[in-house]
This record gives C-alpha cells, structure tokens and sequence, in this order.
C-alpha cells in the first residue's frame, strides 16, 4: 500500500521544474549616452547591448565626449553644445516606448 | 481539591501503583474518540458530507455518506471542532473528555445560513462573539469576484482599502491608516518588509491562504506597538484528514495585462504528521488603460514556495512554516522630462522585459508554533525569522540605488485558561529583536544601520454570562532604538481595552474602547535624501514622540434567516500624529517633503453593511456595503490620503447543484463598486472624481474522478476610466486598469489510503 509519502516522491519534480524554471539567465540590456539640458533629457548615442560583466564595467566607468557634440541621436540640434570636458551619462536597460 | 488528596495517597501506595496512576492522569489530558458521527437532529440520519473543521490541529475534512468522519488521530482535550452541512446551521463544539468510540454531533436545518460560524485565529472566541470589532475574509473562497491581488481582495470589505503603484503593489488602508500604522501576521509570525514607504507592499500572495482577520482601529492590546489602525491577521490553509493525499493545480491568464498565475499544491497526511506544500510563479505584462495604451513598466514577476508541517502527539501540538518569495517589480511613473505629460508614461507597446527602475524583494519567513494542552488551559509558545531583502534600481542595472535587509526574530507566548465555564484568561508576552543593514554598493543610504529590541507584556479578561459578554485588558510596551550610534532613544507605554457585547434573539449589540501607541520609525526621524519609488525628497525629525490612539467603535448586527444587517460607526482620536507634510521647496528637482507631527487629529466615520436573500427567490443573494470616513487634524483641515466614500453592491446568483458527470455552472456574481467624490483634502492634495465600476463572474465546477473549477470574468466591464484618490500615479495622471478578461482552471486529486 503507498503512504502518502511516499507518494510524495511522484510529484517532486512538478516542483523541481518549477524552481527550474526560476533560473536566471544572462542578463543582456541596451545602453546609450545621454545629456541633460534644463531639466531634459537628450540621448547622444546608441552604445549598443551590454552583458553581466561589460555591462557592469560601461554603468562603472561612464563615458567621454572626445569631440563637440551639436546634435542629440535623432539629428536635432543641441540646445547647447557639449565639449570633450563636458559630463554625460551611460543609461542601461530603459526603455524606449515612443 | 481532588489534585490535593491525589497527592496525599500518591506518597502512601507502591511503585507499580504510582506509575498507572501516571498514566491515566495524562490520559485524561487527550481524547480517544475514533470517529465524529454527524447527524440530523430531527431524523437522527447521518448527515453526507458535512465538512468538518478541527482548529486546534488545523485539519479540514468531510465526513463520509453516512455521516461517520473517522479521526484516525489523537485529539487534544478541550479541542474545537466546526461541524458544518449545506442546509444545516454551523456547529461549534468543544470535544471534552469522551468515553465512547464515536463522538455524535447533531447539525439542526436551517433554511439558509448567511452567517458563518468561525473561531477567531487570534482569540480563540468565536468571531461573533468576539468583543474587538473583527471581520474574518475567506480567501480560499472561490465563489467570489477574482482581484489582482491579495490586497485588491482586501478591499471588498467595509473600511478597509488599498494604496496602490500600478498592479504590482498594494498596501492595506484600513480606516484610512496605512503604512507603519498597520501590523501585518501570517499565522503569528509578525511580517516586517520595509513598510514605511508607500511603495513597499506585502510581497505574498493569496496563494495557501485560507482566510484572513480585519482587526480595525488600535489593536495594541494583543499585537503590540504599531498596530494603531489596525491588524491583518492571516491564516493558512488547512492541513488534509489523516492517510490522505490531495494535489491540484491552478492556472490563472488576465487579458489586460497578459498575466498568468500558477499554482501547484500538494497536501499529505499521516495519522501524526501533515504537509502542505505550494508552489506558484506570476508574470504580468503592463497594464492597458482605457484609451488602449500601456503604462510603462508596470509590469511585474514573482515566484513563490511554501511548505508546512504539523505534528501532534498526545497534548501537544507543533506546526513548522516556511515561506519563500521573490519578486520583481517595475516602478511606473519614471521619465527624463521636466515637464512630463501622462502621455510620457504611456506606450503603444506591452512588454514584459525587465527594465529599470525597478524593485527586486526576497523574503524568507520561518516560524515555529507549539501548544500544549494542560486541562482546561492552552499554552501557546510561537518563534519564528523573517528576513526581506529589498533592492531598488533607479538609474544603473548593476548598481543598486538602496539596498537595504530587514532581519526579524519575533517571539510569542501566551496561556488561555478558562477559570470557570463563565470566565476565561489570557496572559502574554511577546517581543522581537530586529536589525537592519544598508549594503556599502547602494548609491543611497535613505535610512541608516540600526536595531531595535521590543518587548511587551498582557492580561485579558473574557466573562460571559446568560446574554453578556464582556472583556477588560491591560498592556505594557517597551522599544529601544539604536541607529548606528546616531540616534538612542526608547519609548514605553501602557495600553488597554474594554468591550462588551449583549445579544438577545436576532440583535447583536456591541461596544469597545481600546488603545494602541506608535513609535516613531527611522524613517520618519533620520530620512534624509531622495526616495526613487516616490519622486520625493524626504526630511525626517528626531524630535519625534510616539503617536497615541484611543478608538470609541459601536456597532449593531441583526441576523435572520433571511436578512444580515450591521451599522458600525467608529470614533479615532490621535495625539501626536505623524505624516508626511509636502513644502514648497525642492532639492535636485525633487519635491521636498517633511516628515511632521500634529499635536492630535481623529478620524470618523462608519460601515453599514446588508445581505438580503429573499424567501421567495432563495438562490438570489444581494449585499451592499458602504464605507465613509472623514479624517481632520487638530486646525480641522482633512488629512491626507483619506479614502473616498464607497459603494459596494453584490447580486449573486447560486445554481441548483446536480449529482452528474458534467460541467455545470455554480454561481453567477455581478458586483458594483462606486467611490464617490473626494472634495475635502489637505493641501497640496487634489480632488478626486465620483466613478463607478462593474465587474461580472461565472463559477463552474465538475464533480469527478479529476473534479475540475472554472472561473471566468470580466473587471471593469464597461472600460471606465478612473484613477482612485489612493493610487500613488494619481499625480501623474495615469488611470487604473481598463477592462479585463480573466479565466482561471483549477483540477484536483484526492487519494486516502
């Protein structure tokens, strides 16, 4: 006769598969340079997917302008233009919902 | 006298002599009844299926088609069982002390019962006797309208709401106090999870949960410091009978946000030992509005397990726990503009992916109850761990904005005694050690290391005689605070509660006043920079003393075969109330709010509630509930974030029941909901609009080798769009959910050996 706990042991991978399921997998985003001006964000430049340890090393390290910069990444002008020593940020994983 | 003379003889007679005596004195401690016999009280035939509850043991069964339930299992002495039988009135009994192999119980008919008969988790007294105004939801109750979550569920009963950020987070309100001022339990254990921002919700769901206790008003007689609005008591689920076996699965899909919802259960007993075991995961896509868009990162996921095992032995009873939660959840309302419109936070794309900023929680919760029963009298002695792991993610993916774990070590010992048939005792003390650590990778420390030790201790006294009730007790509350050697402080405070309930033929006529104090939390004294979830910048004080309340509660039921009435006004007065008063400055762009302290404030109001089921339709049921409170400080200005008046109207429909090997309906349920509008509110707050919603649900079951629930609805049935006066995107503009479609298929197995 089967006891109830032994019964147990049928249904133990229908668990199994669920916590399977919860496993992480690599963590891949977008990231892109941004600047802002009077309270506005403007996005300079798509950077391109970023992965676990490069992604962390580009949100650690942020980004240089090496040149001036006139035009966000649309092709808009600058309300101001930005120089080499001017500070910009790197923003990972947002969204772009327009 | 009887224990006196054994006592005498005791010394006087041999060894052998004195071991028998041994035991039989412990075995009049437990009963050795073999089976309940549930019968007809007129006819004196075995009632089929009668569902049968043993409390003590948390087991849950149904006797067979003759009646007969065989216990299979030693019962404590003086233990609970509820007897209860479709057509017959619920029975209550306490199982004493048999001396034949069945206990018979006699169920009366009844034309209709619109009052469950439940013991209070908490008290131990029957809920309608109970003198502290306590409402019992049943949760596992699956003929009732489908919410988004746990807390949505919450707010269909009187006085109580929801505070909420999108679908993925929701906090209880009940009679307009939320936040710090409510104290949340799941089965005793005192769950802690950062509670002081209105962003932070409770982080399990409805999953194993069987019902849950609304305790409204200050609840610090039994539960402690905080618990100034009120208490959230819930219960888990019930254990199987003995040598049975029963698994289902549950599948939940909603079409306005894609989200699904699965469960697996398992419930397994022996004759003394019992397990439950639960596992669920929940995606949910943004949710839709009305005018057909998606609100950005309102999306959400979790994952969840859940185990307990119950042990009994003779007189003495253990129950393990062990929750495990993860969720992730998205913060709407995020965007780079300095002057956003509510269309910056709206797409014309669902998407589920994880994008910042968002909020990553983990929670563990371990808890240990054991009861011994010694004569009439239980001894009760619970400990338990919760931990909550909570990290927010505002502008980087792999570096945390704060990072903050919250660890608790709560304890709980009380003893209940009956002195006589009429008088009963209870004494307690209870206490908690906690501590909480900032992780050095966060950017931001929003509130600093610090641990707290609270201890506390209590007597009740319940009298109950011919029609009267009534119940008097005292308490005495201590919490030290220290934060990183930055701030000191302990705070100490007596509390009490007085209540009387008489009933005579059908009217239920009850009255309390109780106390409760409120420590002033971290938060709200060293806060000191930008809180992401909010968009605020937050400004404590360390002047801060501790908040008191004293709520006056009345309320009148009236109970018939065919009507349930109940008016319950309620009176709140506060000293020393904290909130979180908005300036007009701003640092970095951020609106600066100040935590502050008005010298008093109260709030009033009441709840009516009515379940009308006709004589001559007896299938049709229809209730209305209607909420009002009002909320003023000591200059009589509105507080803020009171909830708007509301209106709830059920109509229920229950479907003939026949024994056939098909798919048939159950039940069908149209629900009202109206909130009207919300003019008196605190500076800086913004009226809110009158609106109202439908919902509309279907229930089908089959009744099988594999027996099989279905469930399909419609929330917001006519695509309103609202946005309620608690919703934290109220400022931003941006509506709750449009309509909704859901369906959710649940099988079972069931298996005795």
């Amino acid at each position: 006769m089967k006891t109830p706990f032994s019964k147990l042991l049928k249904i133990t991978p229908i668990f199994g598969v669920l916590l399977f399921a919860s496993c992480q997998s690599e963590e891949c985003v977008h990231c892109h340079v941004a600047v802002e001006i009077n309270g506005t964000e403007h996005e300079l430049k798509e950077l391109g997917e970023y992965c676990d340890d490069e992604l962390k090393d580009v949100e650690a390290q942020g980004y240089s302008l090496t040149d001036s910069v006139f035009v966000d990444a649309d092709g808009d002008t600058l309300p101001t233009a930005l120089g080499p020593n001017d500070a910009v940020e790197v923003h990972c994983g947002e969204e772009d919902h327009h | 006298m009887f224990f006196l003379k054994d006592l005498k003889l005791f010394a006087k007679i041999s060894a052998v002599r004195k071991i028998l005596f041994i035991l039989i004195f412990t075995a009049s401690l437990f009963s050795e009844a073999k089976s309940l016999k549930i019968i007809d009280s007129e006819t004196k035939n075995g009632v089929p299926f009668a569902l049968i509850e043993i409390s003590d043991l948390n087991i849950q069964s149904r006797s067979d088609s003759n009646g007969v339930f065989q216990l299979n299992t030693v019962l404590p002495r003086n233990t609970y069982i509820t007897v209860s039988a479709s057509g017959y009135v619920t029975k209550h009994v306490v199982i004493d002390n048999p001396t034949t192999d069945f206990i018979t119980i006699e169920l009366t008919k009844s034309h209709i019962l619109l009052n469950e008969v439940i013991i209070s988790s908490t008290t131990g007294i029957v809920q309608q006797h109970n003198l502290s105004n306590v409402f019992v939801k049943k949760i596992s109750n699956r003929n009732q309208i489908q919410s988004a979550n746990l807390i949505g569920m919450l707010s269909t009963v009187p006085g109580v709401y929801s505070v909420n950020t999108g679908t993925g987070i929701s906090k209880p309100v009940i009679r307009g106090m939320s936040g710090l001022k409510i104290v949340t339990y799941l089965n005793g254990l005192r769950i802690e999870n950062q509670q002081w921002a209105n962003d932070h919700g409770i982080s399990f769901g409805e999953m194993g949960i069987e019902n849950v206790e609304i305790i409204k008003g200050p609840s610090s007689l039994l539960y402690g410091a905080d618990a100034l609005g009120g208490v959230l008591y819930f219960v888990d689920e019930h254990y199987t009978s003995p040598n049975t076996f029963v698994s289902s699965f549950k599948s939940q899909f909603e079409t306005n946000s894609l989200s699904t919802n699965n469960v697996a259960t398992v419930k397994l007993s022996s004759e003394n030992l019992r397990l439950n075991v639960y596992a669920g995961y929940k995606n949910c896509a943004d949710y839709q509005i009305p005018n057909g868009s998606y609100v950005v990162n309102s999306r959400y996921e979790g994952k969840s397990f859940k185990t307990s095992l119950g042990f009994n032995k003779q007189n003495w009873i253990l129950n393990l726990r062990y929750n495990y939660i993860s969720n992730r959840i998205g913060l709407p309302g995020h965007t780079h503009e300095a002057d956003p419109s509510p269309s910056d936070f709206q797409s014309n794309l669902q998407n589920r992916k994880k994008i910042i900023p968002l909020q990553l929680i983990t929670d563990h919760y371990l808890s240990l109850e054991n009861k011994i029963f010694i004569k009439n009298s239980v001894l009760k002695l619970q400990t338990g761990f919760t931990s909550n792991d909570l990290t927010e993610h505002e502008e980087k993916v792999t570096i945390p904005g704060i990072k903050m774990l919250l660890k608790n070590i709560p304890y709980n010992l009380t003893f209940k005694s009956n002195l006589t048939e009429d008088i009963k005792w209870i004494l307690g003390a209870q206490g908690m050690y906690q501590w909480n650590t900032n992780d050095e990778a966060a950017i931001n420390t929003l509130i600093p290391n610090s641990s707290s030790i609270d201890k506390g201790a209590f007597a009740l006294l319940h009298y109950s005689k011919s029609l009267f009730e009534w119940q008097l007790g005292v308490r005495y509350d201590n919490r030290k605070i220290n934060a990183d050697n930055i701030l000191n402080k302990s705070f100490s405070k007596m509390n009490g509660s007085f209540g009387i309930v008489y009933g005579k033929n059908n009217y239920t006529f009850r009255t309390n006043i109780t106390s409760g104090f409120r420590p002033p939390h971290l938060s709200e004294m060293l806060a000191n920079g930008v809180h992401h979830g909010t968009n605020r910048y937050e400004i404590g004080s360390k002047d801060l003393v501790s908040e008191l309340g004293n709520q006056f509660d009345l309320s009148l039921d009236y109970n018939t075969a065919h009507l349930e009435l109940c008016i319950n006004p309620f009176l709140n007065v506060f000293k020393n109330y904290i909130y979180l008063k908005p300036t007009n400055d701003k640092i970095n762009d951020y609106p600066v709010y100040e935590y502050s302290q008005a010298s008093s404030a109260k709030t009033y109001g009441g709840e009516f509630y009515v379940h009308y089921h006709p004589h001559f339709a007896h299938r049709i049921h229809i209730e209305q509930d209607v909420s009002y409170i009002i909320g003023k400080d000591n200059q009589d200005r509105p507080l803020p974030l009171i909830p708007q008046t509301r209106i709830n109207t059920n109509l229920k429909y229950e479907f003939d029941k026949k024994t056939n090997n098909k798919l048939q309906i159950e039940t069908l349920i149209l629900q009202r909901t109206q909130f009207l509008a919300k003019n008196d509110v605190s500076t800086y707050e913004s009226a809110s609009k009158n609106y109202e919603t439908y919902n509309l649900e279907a229930n089908f079951s089959h009744e099988g080798k594999l027996p099989v629930f279905l469930k399909l609805g419609i929330r917001n049935l006519f695509n309103v769009e609202y946005i309620n006066h608690l919703s934290n995107l109220k400022g931003i503009g941006i509506p709750n959910p449009g309509i909704n479609f859901y369906f959710s298929l649940q099988f079972f197995t069931t298996s005795k050996s």
